[in-house]
């Protein structure tokens, strides 16, 4: 039997590799593997064997009936193809579907995986929050002049009896008392990325936008690890060639506080057009005032540490050729916009 | 805060070696930032940015302190020149106003009379340093005040002395008072801001926001009171937000200037008078100061310096750049006393005066945490590759809409009618004709709590239904789970958290079989409007031989199943399938009343 199963199956080959028209082709898959098909024929015959038998027939039926498969598309595809032997490459291929993720995505994810290379944990915390956590346990409280600089914007619910009024987080270092109360025993290297809203839009800024907040805290965390994991993220995510600096600034939760600048993309730090010094600004990063570490339960004179929060937006518009002039078009359904990504 | 300062006057209090730009670019890296610097005839003209904590830099001689403290360090010469000596004054004569003042409001309080002043305009010299700092020049007596405010950073008023009437009441405002500002606004008070009533029992000042236009200085005013003070600046700030008026003067008061330089500033102010308007000192100097300025200590032990920094710096090194900013032993300077209170302020002083670019960069070695949240990003953006592998279009859209449903959290203060409310689904948000997606929060409100922030994945823009079904279809076989969907319009929308809860990341997997399966076609009559789903379930349960059935074709009434059966044991065949088939139709009969077209073999 074995042997009549290969005369079956070289005959097969023969007559498919012999074949002319899809329609013989056809035919031809009728004829062996179709419901009354040879293989069938064969197949019907099993029942005879003993059960080895069947098993190790049952087996090569199969092989050969995948052959003969395999061989008749095959052919079917080259009867398919034009004649003459000429194929033009510059020719349009068929379209596939390919859809588009956007712009942010893709920046979360890269700073997420730079980040996630040195430690840092993705977290995710409220986008509406209590005023405790946006700014009193940020060493900010009610009145102080520097909340001018948040643009809040309040939710319109009774306020908490202790945490005070509801409001759309200004910024992801809501995060940071959250995270210290959550992990209590340091060590902390979080990563809370998430919206962000803020009570002002225009070209450069939109009433919702994405911030990421880096938190750092342990013993003997000084401005040189900031400084390290600055350079770290710029080289990663600008390029290679790419420096950071940092400037005196002022925030209530950090001490020191900096104002962040890195390298321009554009010019490689000579000064542009586009940059005029040579460095354009990030955002703010500093110390963890101990206030902060104190309101998150966390013993000040113990542990130290260094926060750094910035728009997502930002950064993505520094990236080499995504001088996006207008950013309200990352929140938008312009297809114009979104098919280039 | 931004404070525009030209260069010739700064160099008045300070002498250096380093020219505009170097100014521009030393102080930028230690101190204030320069946002511009501009070339003017003869002059430059610096921006500097102040950060709130520091209204000391708010002025000429603020900037020239930190300047003379920060070029040395580039290895320039500098040198802080002092506003030179103050008049001599005389206290003989009385004071000729009945004055109430409460020291919780205003807790230092001084004034002089300066009498027959004459009113004009002021030297070309005054007039160039006020306009080149962005100040308009008007007559002056009005000069005298910005220019002693952008000399020294503290406000001054100057009073119409005749138009006071000879009393002031210093005192917290009375919910509807009215008063009409130098500007000529009229505004109701809202209460509990502080004001001055005058001896015509009408408010004369609006307290470090504007003086009142019934005591104003005029062509005609003959004696004036010069007034310099400080307030409660929480006071002052909730006033200038509430009526909304941002007055340099308020912006300066709501973050407590130094009361020691109150003093210098009047002394200054009556030499000025004399200079310019031929005034002289027309009474004593009153000065209500119950409370005086108390010097404090902060200090910071070398070790916490030498560790925040990461460098080897010394003690004699710490306190030459201290000494620099006016730090003695530890002693605070006053102009700097609400600002610095912990040991790291202390840090962050010599950090930036030593140069934070002269510090050391470094990964920090401790280790890693391992306590992770159970959150699953990553699956998130494994969906959103799959679904736009597919065709879709990810969008992001504003979680603030313009429609008032039902159970949504209203916007306080919206910035525009558009951004209303905290959408509580992302359907209404998804207007779009392209098919899209989108991974995010809507915001359900829950009494006395934050609102429940859920995820959700919705995906849109697909009105043809089997194709928005075949999507969630093919996201449910990639997650090896059943995702439910709630399909509104051209619109699917899945609970996204408990999906990714569920989800497998690997399959459970089968074992290939040896026996090449059976694969035939059965055709069922249904009654009409019957539901697939539960006919497809119920040929899949009849048997563990079967394993798979799918919807292979339809035609009016009459759908097509293709059904795979297939044994891990045996080879099966027409026969053993045979009371399968059987069964198959008899379910189909009793439970959905449907027929098969042809017969059983």
């Amino acid at each position: 039997m074995p042997a009549n199963l290969l005369n079956l199956k070289n005959q097969a080959l023969a007559s498919i590799n012999q074949t002319e028209t899809p329609a013989d082709l056809e035919h031809l898959r009728v004829a062996y593997l179709g419901r009354k098909g040879e293989i069938n024929q064969i197949l019907k015959t099993l029942a005879s064997l003993d059960p080895t038998a069947k098993v190790a027939m049952g087996r090569l039926i199969n092989d050969v009936k995948s052959t003969l498969e395999t061989s008749l598309n095959q052919r079917l595809k080259e009867l398919n193809q034009p004649t003459t032997a000429w194929l033009d490459t510059t020719a349009p291929g068929t379209p596939v579907p390919h859809g588009h993720l956007h712009p942010i995505t893709q920046a979360i994810e890269e700073i997420t995986r730079i980040f996630e290379h040195i430690g840092f944990t993705r977290v995710r915390y409220p986008e509406v929050d209590w005023d405790h956590y946006v700014f009193e346990a940020l060493n900010m409280p009610e009145d102080h002049p520097a909340r001018d600089e948040w643009e809040t914007i309040f939710i319109d619910t009774p306020a908490h009896p202790t945490k005070g009024k509801m409001v759309l987080t200004t910024h992801t270092s809501n995060g940071q008392v959250r995270e210290m109360e959550r992990v209590k025993n340091p060590p902390i290297r979080m990563l809370n990325l998430g919206k962000c809203y803020r009570r002002q839009q225009d070209a450069t800024h939109t009433i919702m936008f994405h911030q990421f907040e880096g938190l750092v805290v342990d013993k003997g965390i000084s401005i040189p690890h900031l400084k390290g994991t600055l350079d770290y993220f710029g080289q990663q995510f600008f390029g290679p060639k790419i420096k950071s600096r940092i400037r005196p600034f002022h925030f209530q939760f950090t001490e020191p506080s900096f104002e962040v600048d890195f390298t321009c993309t554009s010019c490689q730090g000579k000064g542009c057009r586009f940059c005029k010094s040579g460095w354009v600004e990030v955002g703010g990063a500093g110390m963890v005032h101990p206030n902060v570490l104190t309101a998150g339960g966390i013993h000040s004179k113990i542990y130290s540490g260094f926060a750094f929060g910035w728009g997502v937006e930002r950064v993505l518009r520094l990236k080499p050729g995504l001088n996006i002039d207008d950013i309200r078009l990352l929140y938008s359904t312009n297809q114009e916009f979104l098919n280039q990504f | 805060m931004n404070i525009s300062i030209p260069y010739s006057w700064l160099k008045e209090y300070l002498i250096t070696s380093a020219s505009p730009e170097k100014i521009a670019e030393c102080l930028s890296l230690c101190g204030p930032s320069v946002e511009k610097l501009t070339k003017v005839k003869n002059d430059s003209i610096y921006e500097f940015e102040v950060t709130t904590n520091r209204v000391d830099m708010m002025s000429i001689l603020g900037i020239a302190r930190e300047a003379a403290a920060i070029l040395p360090q580039f290895g320039f010469q500098a040198k802080f020149r002092t506003s030179g000596t103050l008049p001599e004054v005389h206290q003989n004569t009385s004071f000729p106003l009945q004055i109430t003042v409460d020291p919780k409001l205003c807790p230092r309080f001084t004034a002089v009379v300066i009498k027959n002043v004459t009113v004009k305009s002021s030297p070309v010299k005054i007039k160039n340093q006020l306009e080149k700092s962005g100040i308009r020049s008007l007559n002056n007596i009005i000069d005298i005040s910005n220019y002693l405010m952008r000399l020294y950073g503290q406000p001054v008023h100057t009073f119409d002395f005749d138009k006071i009437k000879a009393k002031m009441i210093l005192r917290l405002s009375r919910p509807k008072e009215t008063i009409t500002t130098l500007d000529n606004k009229t505004f109701t008070l809202p209460g509990g801001d502080i004001v001055i009533e005058g001896g015509s029992k009408k408010l004369i000042d609006l307290c470090g926001i504007m003086g009142g236009l019934n005591s104003a200085i005029d062509d005609h005013t003959k004696n004036v009171l010069l007034f310099v003070q400080t307030y409660d600046p929480v006071r002052i700030r909730q006033t200038s937000m509430k009526l909304a008026q941002r007055t340099e003067a308020a912006v300066l008061f709501e973050k407590s200037p130094d009361p020691e330089q109150v003093m210098p500033v009047l002394l200054q102010g009556i030499q000025l008078f004399k200079l310019l308007a031929n005034g002289q000192q027309g009474s004593k100097i009153i000065d209500l100061y119950p409370q005086p300025y108390q010097p404090k200590t902060v200090t910071a032990p070398l070790q916490l310096i030498k560790q925040q920094l990461g460098v080897e710096i010394t003690q004699p090194e710490v306190d030459k750049i201290l000494n620099s900013l006016g730090f003695t032993n530890g002693r605070v300077p006053s102009w700097r006393a609400k600002d610095i209170n912990i040991p790291e302020d202390i840090v962050e002083e010599v950090a930036r005066i030593y140069g934070y670019h002269r510090l050391p960069s470094c990964l920090m070695a401790t280790s890693i945490p391992t306590n992770y949240p159970d959150t699953h990003f990553d699956l998130e953006y494994m969906i959103k590759t799959w679904l736009a592998g597919m065709g879709l279009t990810e969008i992001y859209t504003n979680s603030l809409i313009s429609q008032n449903f039902p159970n949504q959290l209203k916007i306080k203060n919206a910035l525009s009618t558009d951004w209303q409310y905290l959408r509580n689904s992302l359907i209404p948000s998804h207007t779009q004709s392209f098919p899209a997606f989108e991974i995010a929060n809507v915001y359900l409100p829950r009494p006395g709590k934050l609102p429940e922030e859920r995820l959700q994945l919705i995906i849109s823009g697909v009105p043809e239904f089997p194709k928005l079904k075949g999507i969630i279809d093919a996201l449910s076989l990639k997650l090896h789970t059943i995702i439910p969907a709630d399909y509104q319009g051209s619109a699917a929308v899945i609970d996204l958290l408990p999906v990714l809860l569920r989800t497998r990341r690997y399959p459970r997997y089968q074992p290939i079989s040896l026996y090449p399966p059976i694969i035939e076609e059965l055709t069922f009559t249904l009654p009409k409007h019957t539901y697939l789903g539960p006919v497809i379930q119920t040929i899949k349960t009849i048997d563990h031989l079967i394993t798979s059935v799918h919807l292979y074709s339809m035609f009016e009434n009459n759908f097509t199943f293709r059904i795979t059966y297939q044994s891990h044991t045996e080879q099966l065949s027409s026969t053993t399938i045979a009371p399968i088939r059987k069964k198959i139709a008899a379910n189909l009969k009793t439970k959905f009343k449907s027929d098969l077209v042809g017969d059983l073999r």
